[in-house]
């Protein structure tokens, strides 16, 4: 469903371009679940932003359903974002001044009795039952990333990126909130950035970045 | 349904901010709308002043020799002329807020005057028009203005610093027309009489022309006729007006500018919110958009409650300070909306510029990784 070939980004420091990646390939199916691990400053946002189509590679190409993300306008990029991609940040960057459900409803792509139906429904499952009219300010911060991550799966997206979302959580929220994400998800494809290795089990495939270039991590067997 | 980009929301959810953008703009209002209202009104008064110009034209001698009988006889055989009538033209000098305007007195013989009184449609309100040589009646609003009642002599005040004086008995209070004063005459033989012309309402442009053309004498012969009128007050409030017009423009523009980085400041600090929007794949049209509908509707709803304000403080004003006086005062007054909507609608499109230039080059990447 996803495949990147080759992918090469650059960027300016000062007068010096650093190659962040440098030929990365990656492929994921329907369904599936990748985690991408690596250092810190390794390149693991930035390939999670070229693969969702926010940034454009200096070569290299992804192609969701076998349609190249370049070679897409910046119109088509955001329609297939709001469409077919779903993303919980590393912050979790709710609207201050929107409720729970009008949070979630900010990336609604037909905000009609179905979508108020499924938001309801995510709502129940993450453990937001009776907070829909909380203002963001009123939520511990693993409420808050679920949340977001509410807001990611309203639109039934295709693929959910996540970059790094329990960062900021205690090891329990962090725990609990990949639980939540491996019950709600359902048919969406997952690609996560993660710094935490405990969790490297709960995926299909790890893989890992370093110096640019991936590396895949065999599944431990316990 | 959920309403996350309800303007509703925004603004309820942002009383600060939005209150302090209205305050802005209602400040500023009230200070253009009390400029223009009392500049307004100046004007206001002293066009009514010259309102006899409406419904008749006076035509002067200007030298001792008078009006020749021949010219006299042709606006008395003009057959779109329907009276004329000798008059002598004194003047009363009737307060406005600040300073005097001059209001025109005409006397007449006492046996045209009950004639010329009909054709001007007058009511009489309280005592009866004037009947024998040195009587006056004035409209009910010159009265409350100069203080002046049924019984008194007021000579003294009517063509004051002019010559002639004289001694007038208040016999009558008129309706209708807020600036009328109307006299019979007091000394025989003092002045040169002019001419008042009536003409058929739809003819009178042609008439007014044909007296300024055929009729007046250049320094011999004067006609004011209401567009001769309109052109001397127009010129008479041209400083009035640009002292306004520059008045309005300093507050405008400053207004504009203050409100508009104000604007600024509270769109920039939501800059993680337009750039998730982006993130999130919503188009970049509807993110500006959004936020300028959000934005202007604050500041239109300030102007129509600056304009409710505005309506409220004139209405104090004339129940207190006008109406006393006998001032006319207009409380809604169009060109107050004239010169504050520029105001709301300048910083919209202004701030319509500034947010597509800041969200177009916005890298909302940079700002969701706290980078920017």
């Amino acid at each position: 469903m996803l495949e990147a070939k080759n992918l090469v980004y650059e960027y300016k420091d000062g007068s010096q371009r650093l190659r962040v990646l440098d030929g990365v390939s990656l492929s994921l199916q329907a369904g599936k679940s990748l985690c991408i691990v690596g250092p810190s400053g390794s390149g693991k946002s930035t390939l999670l932003y070229l693969l969702a189509g926010l940034r454009v590679p200096a070569s290299g190409s992804v192609l969701f359903r076998g349609r190249p993300l370049e070679a897409m306008s910046s119109k088509e990029r955001a329609r297939l974002r709001a469409r077919d991609f779903g993303f919980v940040f590393q912050q979790h960057f709710l609207v201050k001044h929107l409720t729970v459900m009008e949070n979630i409803f900010v990336s609604a792509h037909k905000p009609n009795r179905d979508t108020l139906a499924y938001a309801r429904h995510l709502v129940e499952r993450l453990g937001l039952g009776g907070l829909e009219h909380r203002f963001p300010a009123e939520l511990s911060g693993g409420q808050r990333q679920r949340v977001a991550l509410a807001r990611a799966l309203v639109n039934r997206p295709a693929i959910l990126f996540a970059d790094e979302p329990t960062a900021s959580l205690d090891p329990d929220s962090s725990a609990n909130l990949m639980q939540l994400l491996r019950e709600v998800r359902g048919e969406t494809a997952l690609i996560m950035v993660t710094h935490d290795t405990r969790l490297l089990d709960q995926f299909d495939r790890t893989v890992e970045l370093i110096d640019g270039k991936l590396r895949q991590v065999a599944k431990r067997v316990s | 349904m959920p309403q996350p980009f309800s303007i509703r929301h925004y603004f309820l959810r942002h009383k600060r901010k939005s209150l302090a953008l209205m305050a802005g703009l209602i400040l500023s209002m009230l200070v253009i709308a009390f400029v223009a209202g009392m500049i307004s009104s100046v004007d206001e008064n002293v066009r009514l002043a010259q309102s006899f110009s409406s419904r008749f034209s006076v035509v002067d001698a200007l030298t001792p020799e008078g009006i020749p009988e021949e010219k006299v006889e042709a606006m008395r055989s003009h057959p779109d002329v329907t009276a004329v009538y000798p008059v002598s033209q004194l003047t009363i000098q009737a307060p406005l807020l600040v300073g005097t305007t001059s209001v025109p007195l005409f006397t007449l013989d006492a046996g045209d005057l009950a004639e010329f009184a009909g054709d001007l449609n007058v009511t009489v309100l309280e005592g009866r028009l004037p009947a024998a040589a040195g009587e006056i009646a004035v409209s009910r609003q010159m009265a409350v203005g100069k203080g002046w009642q049924v019984g008194d002599v007021v000579g003294s005040e009517v063509n004051e610093g002019q010559s002639p004086r004289g001694r007038f008995e208040m016999v009558g209070l008129l309706g209708d027309d807020p600036y009328i004063a109307l006299a019979t005459t007091y000394r025989e033989g003092d002045g040169v009489p002019g001419y008042a012309v009536f003409a058929r309402p739809d003819r009178r442009a042609e008439v007014d022309a044909w007296l300024e053309s055929a009729i007046a004498v250049e320094n011999k012969i004067g006609a004011l006729t209401k567009r001769s009128l309109d052109e001397t007050l127009q010129d008479e409030m041209g400083a009035f007006s640009l002292i306004l017009a520059l008045l309005t423009a300093i507050v405008t523009i400053t207004n504009t500018v203050v409100t508009t980085l104000l604007a600024y400041i509270f769109i920039s600090q939501r800059r993680p919110e337009f750039a998730l929007y982006l993130a999130l794949g919503q188009p970049l049209g509807r993110v500006i958009l959004r936020a300028l509908t959000e934005t202007s509707a604050v500041l239109f709803l300030g102007w129509a409650f600056g304009m409710a304000c505005t309506t409220g403080l004139f209405w104090w004003v004339k129940q207190s300070f006008f109406d006393p006086r006998g001032l006319a005062f207009t409380v809604f007054n169009p060109t107050i909306v004239l010169h504050t909507l520029p105001s709301p609608v300048m910083i919209t499109l202004v701030l319509a510029i500034v947010l597509t230039l800041m969200l177009s080059r916005l890298d909302y990447i940079s700002v969701i990784e706290g980078r920017n």
